[in-house]
């Protein structure tokens, strides 16, 4: 598939048409309590068109990804773009184009690493949890790769080849403590496939460890005080708050449909220590989690700076929220599978890291809470949000005090970043980032700790 | 190739490669999928998609692959993978297929839907809410969809199905000069298209609230109250019960009520059922995903546990006996009162359409934040509330029912009342 050939097959009077042919493969291997009891691979594949004729869109995919289902795929986009045309009676728009093309394809360099190889990876990890911790009523071992590979053409003139891949590892451990089952998690890996990511189970041992000791921790842990304390929110809980509750609202589909962030463009809107970033690809010359050098819509990708210095300046756009609001690209659009329509998505979110030390921000609390680890987090057009917390601990007088039992913090986030005091000088990446907003798709959020205030839900 | 031959010749492939058991699921869908984005007709998608699940048993081991090409090559080659992740495998006397059971072929829903209708509705919808709610702001979504299957076994299972039904989802919010509510939403699918979407499932009502939901205020203070949660609101409550408690939770060993069949372990109000035959449940296949015909069964009957939600694979893990699978179509039996009347009879508490929470833990601790909520004071709707959250235990919860409306809600996957729970902690920021 070249532009050439797309150009011929696309006839007078569609604005702008996009062809895009994908492969979504995934591998779960996964061992509970000592089996390999989850063993499967998947691999989807098909072709999308989608033209935007008179202000409407027209979308059509297929399996088949035959030269004569293409030309087909082409003609029903166009036809659908017509017919809701009829309905819609819009005025002409044009789409605006910053188009760009190249090839990404993230293949590990490494020997590729058979499945023999990986189950066994696998089994020395449990092995090592079972030998370690014979306490546990439970242990999970899984696996998970997804590879996303695309090539996307568009009338524009873009051409974009990408395999984006991604290769996790979740353990999760049960214990039983008076009767009542207790459970821990964490998951390790990131962007690159299995090689890239997986060497030697020893290289994890102490970060299993730290697992169980957390998990241990929760034996004694005691409910949180409901309110709002002062609180030193781990880069974990920094990163989901960056984007569910910032990130969001400052998507364009959200700002046109209401959000509040459109309220503020240009005013102070958190802490002048504040700096975040929608990055791209690249940070301090590293890929990030989900790197996008080129969107679905043949954009080139750039950071997209929200906050500046506590100043809100700027939204994220797919070509469509772009034309209405008269802003620049940013190259945010992107979609999940073969059938699906690029959306605004964020990229790899993340607050730029200030100058404090971790311990120095937990010194600085006198009555507070260390927050670590989310389970799930969900934010609002309002950015009010809310976040469940499986780990933290408590802080009295600048120390670490007893484990808290899972939590929610809850609060308004252009509120919470006026509170931020501290940043700390480290920067993580979450490895696992999925967001759901209609498609799931991989995302990457991270960044510092940060000192803040924040509504607790407790007893 | 025929698709029912492909199946049958797929099946034979895997036996005479060795395998002990093998299992096959072919799938394809249709979707005709309308767009309605900022408020405007947007996107108009066709969707076409076709799915091949192989599974193997042999020496009691086990490995499954998904393929969405139907070429020769493709299925022969996805065969041979799976021969090759047998052989890396562990044994698991847990591994097996569904038993025989009768050929048949369901057939559910709406095959041959009205497109025209399927926009003219999603167009009715948009024109009524920018006409009696100009403060909305609003995507929404109608599609028709349909699906085929065809799923068998080497025990000789049989199956096809064809299913057709309607789904719409939108989501909104409201704007008052620089005051905005939070968003809500709605997502349901119907058998029918026979009634204008705001008058199903309470979506004018929840956006009629959503246009009163720009000026919110906290609580005055914290105190203990009764919650009424619509029936959006209490789903995920339902879920963490049916997943963590009686479904899966009991394999992995993080389920309150692993040995109480037949004990009464939830509140004598609460009658769960499971209908995925019911013409109501119209999005609800009739073959289960361990290759079962589906049946309507009474879950949890008064309080009482009748079944556990397990499918094959878990039964057998857990040494139980597998009787309605993991589940599908839930129904929780209704109550008599008007909702309007439950709201009368609260002296101080809320009215939940929504919550945002985090999971609760497996003792079923949970906090959570109240969305699109009001503060209800004797017996009446006082004001919208923000920043307040709501702390509990969910078990502990299914034990404090106090009542149960008439009025139910029908998803196409479930169905459900208003329900009213008491003794809940209700804190402000």
């Amino acid at each position: 598939m070249d532009s050439l050939r797309l150009k011929e097959l696309l006839p007078a009077g569609s604005d702008y048409l996009e062809l895009k042919v994908q492969q979504n493969r995934s591998r779960q291997l996964g061992f509970l309590n000592g089996t390999l009891n989850f063993n499967s691979k998947s691999a989807s594949s098909g072709i999308m068109a989608r033209s935007f004729q008179n202000g409407v869109w027209g979308l059509t995919s297929s399996p088949d990804i035959s030269d004569d289902s293409m030309r087909r795929t082409i003609k029903r986009a166009i036809a659908n773009a017509q017919t809701l045309h009829q309905r819609a009676r819009k005025a002409e728009v044009m789409l605006p184009s910053n188009s760009a093309s190249g090839e990404y394809l993230f293949f590990t360099k490494k020997n590729a690493a058979s499945t023999q190889e990986r189950i066994e990876y696998l089994r020395e990890i449990d092995n090592y949890i079972k030998d370690k911790y014979p306490d546990l009523s439970t242990r999970i071992v899984n696996s998970s790769v997804l590879e996303m590979e695309k090539h996307i053409i568009t009338s524009d003139g873009a051409e974009i080849r990408s395999m984006t891949p991604r290769t996790i590892m979740y353990v999760m451990m049960v214990c039983l403590h008076e009767g009542t089952p207790l459970q821990h998690y964490d998951v390790f890996g990131g962007f690159g496939q299995w090689e890239d990511n997986f060497a030697d189970p020893s290289d994890l041992y102490e970060k299993i460890d730290l697992v169980y000791q957390q998990l241990m921790d929760k034996k004694e842990a005691v409910f949180a005080h409901a309110g709002t304390f002062d609180c030193v929110l781990d880069s974990r809980l920094a990163g989901i708050l960056s984007h569910e509750a910032i990130g969001h609202t400052t998507e364009a589909d959200f700002v046109i449909n209401g959000s509040i962030a459109g309220e503020y463009l240009g005013q102070e809107v958190a802490s002048p220590l504040v700096t975040l970033i929608d990055v791209a690809h690249t940070w301090d010359d590293q890929l990030c989690p989900v790197p996008v050098f080129i969107d679905d819509e043949g954009v080139l990708a750039e950071d997209c700076v929200v906050i500046e210095d506590g100043i809100l300046r700027r939204y994220m756009h797919n070509k469509e929220s772009a034309q209405l609001m008269g802003h620049a690209l940013t190259g945010n659009a992107r979609a999940y599978t073969y059938t699906d329509e690029p959306l605004i998505r964020m990229r790899n979110t993340m607050i730029v890291p200030g100058k404090s030390k971790l311990d120095e921000m937990i010194a600085s609390i006198e009555d507070g809470y260390y927050l670590i680890e989310p389970s799930n987090g969900q934010a609002d057009s309002t950015s009010e949000f809310m976040f469940g917390v499986t780990l933290g601990y408590e802080i009295k007088n600048g120390k670490l005090g007893k484990a808290i039992k899972e939590t929610t913090i809850s609060g308004v986030a252009f509120d919470l970043l006026k509170t931020i005091t501290m940043i700390s000088d480290d920067i993580y990446w979450s490895c696992a980032g999925m967001c759901g907003k209609k498609q799931m798709i991989p995302v990457g959020m991270g960044g510092p700790a940060i000192k803040c205030r924040v509504n607790i839900g407790g007893k | 190739m025929d698709k029912r031959k492909l199946t049958q010749q797929t099946l034979k492939r895997m036996m005479d490669l060795g395998a002990d058991k093998a299992s096959i699921r072919l799938s394809a869908s249709d979707t005709q999928e309308f767009n309605v984005v900022y408020r405007e007709l947007n996107l108009l998608r066709s969707i076409s998609t076709q799915s091949m699940g192989l599974s193997v048993i042999k020496d009691q081991k086990s490995a499954s692959v998904n393929v969405n090409q139907l070429d020769d090559q493709t299925i022969n080659g996805a065969i041979d993978e799976l021969f090759q992740s047998i052989e890396t495998a562990d044994a698991d006397p847990a591994y097996d297929i569904s038993p025989h059971q009768p050929p048949s072929v369901f057939e559910k829903g709406t095959l041959k839907p009205d497109v025209d209708l399927v926009c003219d509705r999603l167009v009715e919808y948009a024109r009524q809410c920018k006409k009696d709610y100009p403060s909305v702001q609003f995507d929404a979504t109608m599609s028709h969809h349909k699906q085929h299957v065809l799923f068998a076994n080497s025990n000789g299972v049989d199956l096809e199905e064809n299913l057709g039904y309607y789904d719409f989802m939108s989501m909104f919010s409201a704007k008052d000069g620089n005051k905005m509510s939070s968003f809500n939403f709605t997502t349901f699918s119907a058998a029918d298209l026979d009634k204008p979407v705001m008058d199903m499932n309470f979506t004018g009502e929840l956006i009629r609230q959503i246009t009163e939901q720009t000026s919110t205020r906290p609580i005055a203070e914290n105190f203990t109250g009764d919650v009424i949660f619509m029936p959006f609101g209490f789903m995920e409550f339902l879920f963490e019960i049916v997943g963590n408690h009686i479904g899966n939770g009991v394999m992995m060993k993080t389920s309150r009520f692993p040995d109480h069949l037949g004990q009464k372990i939830l509140d004598d109000k609460l009658t769960l059922r499971i209908m995925p035959c019911s013409p109501e449940m119209c999005s609800e296949s009739r073959i289960t995903t361990d290759g079962y015909i589906a049946e309507d069964a009474t879950i949890i009957d008064h309080g009482i546990l009748r079944h556990y939600l397990l499918n094959l694979f878990a039964a057998n893990k857990t040494g139980k006996q597998r009787t309605v699978g993991s589940g599908n179509g839930f129904v929780i039996d209704p109550g008599t009162t008007p909702w309007r009347d439950m709201i009368a009879s609260v002296k101080r508490g809320i009215l939940c359409p929504r919550v945002s929470q985090g999971s609760p833990n497996p003792n079923g601790d949970f906090s959570a934040v109240l969305k699109n909520s009001y503060y209800i004071e004797d017996g009446r709707i006082a004001y919208p509330i923000s920043e307040t959250m709501m702390s509990g235990n969910v078990i502990e919860m299914f034990n404090q029912m106090i009542d149960l409306s008439a009025e139910t809600i029908n998803t196409g996957w479930m169905k459900a009342p208003f329900i009213k729970i008491e003794d809940l902690f209700i804190s402000k920021k």
